[in-house]
Formats: structure tokens, C-alpha cells, sequence
């Protein structure tokens, strides 16, 4: 908006009364939800209002949907299942608790059960809540204004969830100088195992981390230890580049996204784990690179996908050699449809049978019914 | 599916293969020295045991069967590993009387007969090394055992005679489109070419002079590697070049004898080589062609006659098998058909176990010439100097399992059987009161024939369907037929005469009470002139059969 003030353009925009530096930024700005806003109000006969007034008036309608969000629109109450809620404990459940805290207490270690970790568990319930709305809001400001006003929002908006993002820094704080990068343990949901191998069995089955080229991996504490410090210490997505906050919410983008992974596909991304793998030169097949594809030294050509309709089609295939005879004689083979010889019906029978068809034509226009029988 | 054969392969296969050089000569010659070879077996066999009764005579199906082992081993000695295809192109068929073609039962077929004294007996064979095929055919006359026999009279006669006369004829006039300058002043045109019309026209004068009728299928016909007519009504062959005798022709024959068409237009013109289908390359066969040198030609010419006819009638052809007529005809005389060939256009998956075997024996041993089921049994070809009794019965038992594949094979098209075809005469009458009520588009699928000659009778209007309902009230009438094959080659201007001559096809002793008559009588007499002149007359070679070994 202060490109808009600081260099008046000849592209206005009537209902918000406001001139614009080109015509691309007068479309983007009729899709804003301010412009809409404001022609709502000029067709309800109102004056247009600021951009900034627009802002206060979304935010403050945000906070009260926060608190009125029993009701709606129109002030009825909203019937809601409380999935957080607790429901009253039936027998069955206090039957099944008191099974699994005798089961907890009998195989996990004390670390386990410190309270460091009962806080990160409660702490990452508690902020899935609130970084999903605060994502949720993103967008719709995003949708909402032009680029230049994003720091008027910015002042403006922290106020609906800052008592949750404040919980949450604290717990992120403390858990962050508690986490170190332990390799038997999941750098993802910090479930501990016994050992690296069952850990990267655990990271597999529950969170889809595969390892390429198991068979030439030379080096996997390595490996684990490369993974845990991008995970855990740097707090870097390794798929997006993307860099989390905290602890808390790289693990969420991570599990959320489905970047636990190792990336394997271009040149780059191979060359950065190469160091932790050994291959042998002498396990190379040499290729040759056809333009149909790629020869292998058998003699066999893998072709490209992209011909699979090709490669499939199914031409009935011919075992044997097939002789001159046979050749010669599908030379020779002319079509076998039955050519009758020309024919000429004398001219009278022609002419006879057309009266017939006449005479028949007439018939079944008859007046009266006559039975044919009778 | 139908195999893509390029056009560089094309080229190859239809025309540089048929070129005739000293290789492919060669192997014409042998083909046909094979198959002198085994007529001269068959007919010793024949003599030996019916007339001079040296030996129990055999039944048709092991003459067949040991015909077929003749040549195949013949055959099996011949270009061992030099060429991939090479086989018996018709096997031995043995037609007796009124039997036309394609006779040649298994050994354990019912209709299985000797022969009797006075019957006219046609053998059929051909074999082909690398495709080049000689045919043969030669009618004997069974005379009673004994010496004081005297020559065979008669209306068969008549048509040994006329058989005989006719295909000796043609294989002169073939022979003179080598020489054209000595073509005598009788049958000069003009033109100095030897045209189909002018075969027709002279077969046709000389069945007349004999009482005679040309038996439809008859034909003069050009062969090429692999197309020797083997599969005639399977396949429509492109570039058809021959002259045939259809039922179309004797229809014409009689109407302009009636005087009532006489002169008349308007029904005897139908000619279908006027039809706009009919092109030089269709394979509708026209007698619009020149015979040019460096051509093969068989010549089958089948005659009937007509001494024992009442009336004017017409000569037709009646396909007889196993299964038609089982309820409610009277004849006896219900074969199998035991010749087989493979319809290589048509492929299928076929569901029994045996039908497969079979089929895939078939492709790779065999060529695209029909076939036998004992063809297939590891009993074949026979020791000729074993015990033949034992060999056949092990044929015998090893052909019931594929009897049931082939059975298969035939219901899916994939082979196709050779008709066993008879001789009938119908009377005109009964053909001028029929009606036809599915006018002229009744097609006969059962017995294919070749293109264009579809409609039995164009001018009556009378299909192959109403035509077959009319056989009932025909009568049953003996044919005699004479088939050689032959080689134009125009680098020495000689014909090499494959199978057939003097040496192997000597006729019958028969007495024809007919004789030539008018201009034709001129015209064959110049020709046995000119064929006689060793000098100054035509070049005739004739293969010999080969010295027995045993």
C-alpha cells in the first residue's frame, strides 16, 4: 500500500478509492478481501474504509470467532463431540490403565519416566493445537492482503494465540538443552531402542526412513550420526530444507510432511551421504546408452517407460521359420469373398415388381378393416 | 493372420525363382523323374498281381500307401540338405470309373475296394523339390487275367481315346509357341501365337469327334514354384493363366444347339470375361492369354463320354463323403476324405492336445501341398522289402489318434479336404424344370471352385446348390484322365515333357468305335507329324523313370 501512496498511478480502483502504480497490481488488487469488503459496503451505500482499519476489523472478528466458537453465526449454540475432553473412565478403561502402568513400570528404564520427557509429550499435544491455527490464520492473511501490508498484520495479529505460543517457547527452552543426539534413539518421536540397527528398524517401520544401498553402507553410526545432527541439532529438514524453530516443530513438519527421509535422487543429494557408503568399482556393470534405451552386456535393452505402450503390444509369435511355400502362397491369396457374376434381370421383371411393391404399399392403407381370413 | 511378405521378397518369389535356369531345370527334371518313376511302380504293381497274377493283388489303399512310400523315398534320396522344402505334391490317389479325383482312402476305410475286370483306372501323383512340381496322371484299363484278351469297347473307350488324343494334342500345340514359324497351315491364325481359345477350341473338336463331353475341372493350366493348383478353391490365386473347363461351358454348348436360342443374344452372350472384375491379373481364369516359352504348364484333361446317355444332359461333378446322403441314399459308395491342406492364411489356438501336435507337425514337415494322415506316422515311409502286412497294420493303429486332432483342425479351417469328387450326368430336362428360388446368389461353401465360375449354369441361372438337389435324378458316368506336366523352355526351344510319354503313360489297349472327323482330324494329324520329324518337327523330351535299384 505505501507503493500505492508513494506512487500514484492512472489504474484506480473506485470503491476503495485509491490509484494504483499498473494494471497488474490493480488485479491483484480486486481479488483482496479488503477491495471485496469495501464493495460490499458501496453497494450497502457506505463509504470505503482504510486498509488499516480493515486489518483491525479482521482481527478483532478473529478473537471473537475464538470465543464464540460454541456459536454461530446467528448466536446459536454449536453442538460439539469434545474430542480432547476426557469422558467419564469406564471400568474397562481403569482395567486397561492399570495394565499398562504395570507394564511401564516393568520394562522402560527410569530415564524414560523422567519428567523431561512426560513434559515434551504434553507440550507437543498441547502446541499441535495452536501451530495449527496459527498456520490456518497465515494462510488466510496471506489470501487476504497485498504483500506490502504484511507488517501491518504482523503488529497486529499475535494477539489471539500468544498465551499458547508462550507455553510452548518455554517448554521448547527447556527440552532443547535436554536433548542430546543419542543414536539408539528415534530422532523423530525420541522412542529409545536397543540398539542403532533396531532403531533404524523402528524409523523404518514407523516413520518410513529407508536407507538406500544397504549392501554397500560401510559406515551407519555414521550415518545415524549425520541424520540425528541435521534432525535434532541444526533442526533442518533434509527433503525441504526447511528449518524449524524448535525441537517440537521440525518433528512436526518431519512426521507431518513425511520428510523423514533421506534424499537419493539427484547427483548432489547422493554425493553428501556418499562419505558413510564404500562401493567397489568392480560391482559396476558397463552400460550402453542407446537412444531406445540402455543395452546391457547380456545382450537385453531396458527400455524407457515412456514406450511401455509399444514394448506391450502382442503380436502372436511365429516359432518356426516359415518356408518359400507358404510365403509364395500368401502372395498369391486374393481376397475370398464370393464374387457373384454380373447378373441383368430383363427389364419387364423389374417394372413387375415395382407395381407389387405399390400394390403392397396400398395395402396397408385400407379404410375399413377387412379380415383377410373371412 | 496373414504373413507380410516384402516386396523385395515378392519379386524373388514369383519371379526370379520361376526363372528357368539350368538349377531349377535340373530340379523340375528330377521332380518329374520321381514321379515317372512311381507310376511305372504302380502300374507293374497293377499288372503283376491283376493280370499276370503273380502276387494276391492289392486293395486301392496300400497301392496308395506304397505309391506314396515310393516316392517319398525317392524323394528323401533327392537334394539331401540342399533344399528345405520338398514332398509329395498330391499324394497317390486312385479314381476308379466314375470317380474323378481325390480317391485315395486310408487303410482302414470302409469303402476300401480291388479292382475289377473292365474298370478304368486313373492314377494320380505329383511331387515337388523346392516347389517345382511335376504332376502325373495316367488311365489303365484292368483287363481279365489271362492272355486272350482282347482291347476294351465301349464308351470308355471312347474316352481313353479322347483323354489320350486331347492332352497329346495340347502338349503339341504348347510345344509349337516355342517354334511359332511351324505352325501348320491348319491351325494358323495369323497371329502365330498359341492362345487359350485355341486350346479350348481344339479339345473341345476333339471330344466331340469322340462322343465325348470335357469334364469340368479340367484345365491347361500355367504352374509356378508352389502354385500348381494344390490348393484350387482354397486360395484364389492371383494372375491365373490357363484354360478350364466349367459346367458354364457344356451349358453354352447345348443352348446353341437348341433353335430356339439360336442366333438369339440375349442368353449366349454372357461371357465372364466380360465381367469388369476380369482383369489380366485377377484370378479369374479367361482364355485370353498367350502362351509364352519359359512357362510350365500341366495339362489334365478329363474326359466323359456320352455313348450310354440318354438325351441331351450335363456333365457335373458330385462331392461324396462319409456323412452326406447317410440316411436317406441309396449309394454305397461313401468315402472318407483322406487329402488334407493346410489353409496357411487362417490361424487359430487350438484347445485339444493331439490338434496341436498335429498341426505344428504339420507346419514344420510339410509343405503347403496336401496331405495324408499316414504321411504323419513313424511308419512312414515304408521298408518296401519288409513285411508290408505288418507295416500297414502299425499305420493303421497310429493314425485313429490323429484322426481325432484332425478333426479339430478341419472344424477351425485351419486344413482344409480335398473333395473325392464323381462324374454325374444330368439330364437337360430335369435342369430346365427346376426352379430356382434363391436365384442366382446360392453359393455352394461346402466345394469351393475357383473364382468366377461360381455359377455352375450363368445362362440358366441354376446355382451350385440347386444344381447339387438336381444330382438325384443323374446317373453315374466313367471318366478318363490324362494329366502331364510340362516345361516350355525357350533357351534350347525344346518342351521337356515332366511326367506322361510313351515311357511310363502308354494307354490302354481300347477300341473307339469314333474317330477324328473334320477340320480338327487335319489339325492333330499335322501336329503328330511335326511331333514325329525328328528333324524338322517339334523338340518333345521326356523324362525317364529311374533304373530300379531293387
Amino acid at each position: 500500500m505505501s507503493l500505492t501512496f508513494n506512487q500514484p498511478g492512472n489504474f484506480t480502483c473506485n470503491s476503495c478509492q485509491i490509484r494504483l502504480p499498473t494494471a497488474d497490481v490493480q488485479r491483484i488488487h480486486m481479488k483482496t478481501e479488503w477491495h471485496r469488503y469495501n464493495l460490499k459496503r458501496r453497494v450497502a451505500g457506505l463509504g470505503p474504509i482504510d486498509s488499516v482499519v480493515f486489518q483491525s476489523k479482521v482481527a478483532l472478528q478473529q478473537r471473537q470467532e475464538a470465543i464464540n466458537s460454541d456459536q454461530d453465526e446467528f448466536g446459536f449454540h454449536i453442538h460439539r463431540r469434545h474430542r480432547t475432553g476426557r469422558r467419564q473412565p469406564t471400568k474397562k478403561d481403569l482395567k486397561r490403565r492399570t495394565r499398562r502402568d504395570i507394564l511401564a513400570n516393568s520394562s522402560v528404564d527410569r530415564r524414560a519416566q523422567s519428567p523431561a520427557a512426560s513434559v515434551v509429550s504434553r507440550a507437543s499435544e498441547f502446541s499441535l493445537g495452536s501451530i495449527h491455527s496459527e498456520a490456518q490464520s497465515e494462510c488466510t492473511i496471506d489470501d487476504l492482503i497485498s504483500e506490502p501490508t504484511v507488517s501491518d498484520y504482523d503488529y497486529l495479529s499475535p494477539a489471539s494465540d500468544s498465551e499458547t505460543s508462550d507455553s510452548e517457547t518455554d517448554y521448547t527452552e527447556e527440552e532443547q538443552e535436554e536433548e542430546p543426539v543419542v543414536l539408539t534413539n528415534c530422532f523423530y518421536c525420541s522412542v529409545q531402542s536397543t540398539d542403532e540397527e533396531a532403531n533404524v528398524a523402528h524409523m523404518f517401520t514407523a516413520h518410513g526412513l529407508f536407507i538406500p544401498e544397504q549392501d554397500h553402507l560401510a559406515d551407519l553410526s555414521g550415518l545415524l550420526q549425520y541424520l540425528g545432527d541435521k534432525a535434532i541439532i541444526d533442526k533442518e529438514c533434509l527433503k525441504c530444507r526447511f528449518v524449524g524453530k524448535n525441537l517440537v516443530s521440525i518433528r512436526q513438519h518431519l512426521q507431518s510432511k513425511g520428510h523423514c527421509v533421506i534424499p537419493y535422487e539427484t547427483r548432489a543429494e547422493r554425493q553428501v551421504i556418499e562419505r558413510f557408503y564404500d562401493f567397489d568399482e568392480s560391482d559396476y556393470t558397463t552400460v550402453k546408452v542407446l537412444p531406445s534405451g540402455i543395452e546391457l552386456p547380456d545382450g537385453r535393452i531396458l527400455g524407457s517407460r515412456s514406450f511401455a505402450r509399444y514394448y506391450r503390444q502382442n503380436f502372436p509369435r511365429r516359432d518356426r521359420e516359415v518356408g518359400d511355400g507358404e510365403r509364395t502362397m500368401s502372395l498369391v491369396v486374393k481376397d475370398r469373398e464370393f464374387h457373384a457374376p454380373s447378373y441383368h434381370r430383363p427389364v419387364v421383371e423389374a417394372q413387375r415388381e415395382k407395381l407389387s411393391l405399390r400394390q403392397l404399399r396400398k395395402g396397408n392403407n385400407l379404410a375399413h378393416f377387412r379380415d383377410p381370413l373371412n | 493372420m496373414e504373413l507380410s511378405v516384402s516386396d523385395k521378397d515378392k519379386s524373388i518369389l514369383l519371379e526370379k525363382k520361376n526363372v528357368l535356369n539350368p538349377n531349377v531345370l535340373d530340379k523340375y527334371r528330377l521332380a518329374g523323374q520321381i514321379t515317372q518313376t512311381c507310376l511305372a511302380y504302380l502300374t507293374e504293381l497293377i499288372n503283376d498281381s491283376y493280370h499276370l497274377g503273380k502276387h494276391e493283388p492289392y486293395s486301392i489303399a496300400e497301392l496308395c500307401l506304397l505309391g506314396d512310400s515310393h516316392m517319398k523315398v525317392a524323394l528323401d534320396n533327392a537334394y539331401k540338405n540342399q533344399v528345405r522344402e520338398k514332398g509329395i505334391a498330391q499324394p497317390v490317389t486312385i479314381d476308379v470309373n466314375d470317380v474323378v479325383v481325390g480317391y485315395s482312402p486310408e487303410v482302414d476305410d470302409e469303402t476300401n475296394f480291388k479292382f475289377k475286370a473292365g474298370d478304368i483306372v486313373t492314377i494320380n501323383l505329383g511331387c515337388h523339390i523346392d516347389g517345382y512340381t511335376s504332376n502325373l496322371s495316367h488311365t489303365l484299363v484292368i483287363y481279365p487275367p489271362g492272355a486272350s484278351v482282347g482291347p476294351l469297347l465301349g464308351s470308355s473307350a471312347d474316352a481313353i481315346c479322347a483323354s489320350y488324343i486331347a492332352s497329346e494334342t495340347v502338349i503339341a500345340l504348347l510345344a509349337l509357341s516355342l517354334t511359332p514359324e511351324k505352325i501348320p497351315q491348319s491351325l494358323a491364325d495369323g497371329s502365330g501365337l498359341i492362345r487359350g481359345s485355341t486350346i479350348r477350341q481344339i479339345v473341345d473338336s476333339i471330344a466331340e469327334s469322340f462322343n465325348c463331353v470335357v469334364v469340368p475341372t479340367s484345365k491347361v493350366r500355367r504352374i509356378r514354384r508352389f502354385l500348381a493348383g494344390q490348393a484350387e478353391g482354397i486360395v484364389a490365386e492371383r494372375d491365373f493363366k490357363g484354360v478350364v473347363w466349367s459346367e458354364a461351358d457344356q451349358e453354352l454348348r447345348l443352348l446353341k444347339k437348341s433353335p430356339k436360342y439360336n442366333g438369339s443374344q440375349e442368353l449366349a452372350t454372357y461371357d465372364k470375361t466380360k465381367s469388369a472384375r476380369v482383369t489380366a491379373s485377377s484370378a479369374v481364369p479367361t482364355d485370353d492369354f498367350v502362351v509364352s516359352p519359359g512357362e510350365v504348364y500341366t495339362v489334365d484333361i478329363k474326359m466323359a463320354p456320352l455313348q450310354e446317355t440318354e438325351g441331351p444332359g450335363l456333365i457335373t461333378l458330385q462331392a461324396v463323403d462319409n456323412v452326406t446322403g447317410a440316411n436317406h441314399s441309396k449309394e454305397a459308395f461313401r468315402p472318407r476324405p483322406s487329402i488334407f491342406v493346410r489353409d496357411v492364411a487362417i490361424s487359430h489356438q487350438l484347445k485339444l492336445k493331439t490338434s496341436r501336435k498335429l498341426l505344428s507337425t504339420v507346419d514344420n514337415k510339410l509343405s503347403v501341398y496336401p496331405f495324408k494322415l499316414a504321411h504323419l506316422t513313424s511308419g512312414f515311409p515304408f521298408d518296401l522289402s519288409g513285411d508290408i502286412e505288418q507295416q500297414l497294420r502299425s499305420i493303421q493303429q497310429e493314425i485313429k489318434p490323429a484322426r481325432l486332432g484332425l478333426v479339430e483342425l478341419v472344424n477351425r479351417h485351419l486344413v482344409v479336404a480335398k473333395p473325392i469328387l464323381r462324374a454325374r450326368f444330368v439330364p437337360l430336362q430335369v435342369i430346365l424344370n427346376a426352379s430356382t428360388s434363391t436365384g442366382v446368389n446360392g453359393y455352394d461353401a461346402e466345394n469351393p471352385v475357383l473364382p468366377g465360375l461360381e455359377l455352375p449354369l450363368p445362362r440358366l441361372g441354376l446355382t451350385s446348390l440347386k444344381l447339387k438337389s438336381l444330382l438325384k435324378a443323374s446317373k453315374e458316368i466313367p471318366v478318363a484322365r490324362e494329366l502331364s506336366t510340362v516345361v516350355l523352355n525357350g533357351d534350347n526351344n525344346e518342351l521337356i515333357r515332366l511326367s506322361g510319354g510313351l515311357s511310363t503313360s502308354k494307354p490302354s489297349w481300347v477300341h473307339s468305335k469314333f474317330q477324328l472327323s473334320g477340320a480338327v482330324a487335319q489339325s492333330v494329324n499335322d501336329l503328330v507329324q511335326l511331333t514325329q520329324d525328328q528333324r524338322f518337327g517339334l523338340k518333345i523330351k521326356e523324362c525317364q523313370p529311374m533304373k530300379s535299384s531293387n
